[in-house]
């Protein structure tokens, strides 16, 4: 009989890789992140070799191009891939559970784009002003400007 | 789609281009404005720039830099001194006359840009446009075009930071300015943030190269101003009430 509690938490181990505890995981524990659209811009396959390969080169059409349309663009990845869990809480960035991290952790490949672009939708980011700073005002500028012209 | 529907296509697409130079009156020609469509390249065709009524830029009054700071995310950080400023309200007073002049000061979005010519990387680069922008994926924060700008119009963001704007993506290490609301304009939109927050309409945003535009308009009616024209930047920002 004293197998039976080793039995359950082996179950519950499982339960837990099948995605009913927590984030979905695959057979290797690395955390697989929900989208929230049907499917993706190319098949899995393709993304997984080549998703920086085709943001790079929208990245450049938009940079020096203006161009600006929704296939590839960085914003419109996010917008589909950051979503909140069941708790209702999105991960931001540095953490493991954010869709970009999840596999660059497992592979050990670091990145910086979160350094400057934002890392949820703009919604998301005008819903959660309470914990930010206020955006800069002119107004001690120009009174530093101002006297500094005058003197 | 069927032959008959593509037969039609072909007619109405001929049809529309016969007609396009069609003129009401002799030497009034119908001219269509053609927006830029999403997946289209910018051309020279056109080039964006500001006019600033100085006259009717009221003193004190900072609604441009709010409305900048808030479309484009600047937060304070550490004051003034370090912080990205992308306006800066300057105020001068005629040493003779006495007579004070307040006006926002940003990227001037020059044709002749020193920026771009000190820049080791191309990073600093003007859009073709006209629109002078950084390359931040490229950029090493050298700040060699800060020194190079006859305005002080670019800023170093010295902190890292959190919580930018998915339209104008920003962060440690690079250098920035003015982008002309380049995110508005790839939409199509026809006006920037602080040309929208003037409460008195001291600013005109426009095409400097399409004659009918409300901002060739006033220049071509009262002339405008660049800000140390003895540079021959030939500056996209113009002032007007300055003595040259």
């Amino acid at each position: 009989m004293r197998i039976f509690p080793i039995l359950l938490l082996l179950g519950i181990t499982q339960l837990q890789a099948a995605g009913l505890f927590g984030p979905d995981r695959d057979a290797n524990g690395n955390i697989v992140p929900t989208p929230k659209g049907e499917f993706c811009i190319e098949p899995a396959e393709v993304m997984r070799r080549d998703h920086m390969n085709l943001l790079l080169h929208k990245r450049d059409q938009t940079v020096y191009d203006g161009i600006r349309t929704k296939k590839a663009s960085l914003n419109e990845c996010i917008a589909c891939h950051v979503t909140p869990d069941e708790t209702g809480k999105v991960a931001r960035a540095d953490e493991e559970e954010f869709f970009c991290s999840s596999c660059h952790v497992a592979t050990s490949v670091s990145i910086d784009c979160f350094d400057c672009h934002a890392d949820r939708p703009l919604e998301m980011i005008e819903n959660a002003k309470i914990d930010e700073q206020p955006f800069t005002s002119g107004k001690p500028y120009t009174l530093l400007k101002s006297s500094d012209l005058q003197q | 789609m069927s032959q008959i529907n593509q037969y039609r296509r072909k007619f109405l697409g001929a049809a529309s281009a016969a007609f396009t130079g069609l003129s009401i009156a002799p030497g009034i020609l119908l001219q269509t404005v053609h927006a830029k469509a999403n997946d289209e390249a910018v051309t020279s065709k056109q080039r964006w720039g500001l006019l600033i009524d100085t006259n009717l830029c009221e003193p004190g009054c900072t609604d441009c830099i709010d409305a900048c700071n808030q479309e484009n995310g600047l937060r304070d950080i550490h004051g003034p001194e370090t912080d990205a400023q992308w306006i800066r309200k300057v105020t001068l007073k005629h040493q003779k006359t006495g007579h004070v002049l307040n006006m926002p000061v940003m990227c001037q979005h020059c044709a002749e840009p020193p920026c771009v010519d000190v820049c080791p990387t191309g990073a600093s680069f003007k859009r073709a446009d006209g629109i002078v922008l950084v390359d931040k994926h490229i950029c090493i924060g050298c700040r060699y075009c800060m020194m190079a700008c006859p305005y002080k119009a670019r800023s170093f963001i010295h902190e890292k930071l959190t919580d930018q704007l998915p339209h104008a993506p920003r962060g440690k290490g690079t250098v920035e300015g003015c982008t002309l609301c380049v995110h508005r304009i790839d939409r199509g939109e026809n006006t920037t943030a602080c040309t929208q927050a003037c409460p008195n309409g001291a600013m005109t945003f426009g095409d400097l190269k399409n004659p009918e535009s409300e901002i060739s308009q006033k220049l071509a009616q009262h002339s405008g101003k660049e800000l140390r024209a003895k540079l021959k930047l030939d500056t996209g920002v113009r002032y007007q009430g300055i003595q040259g």
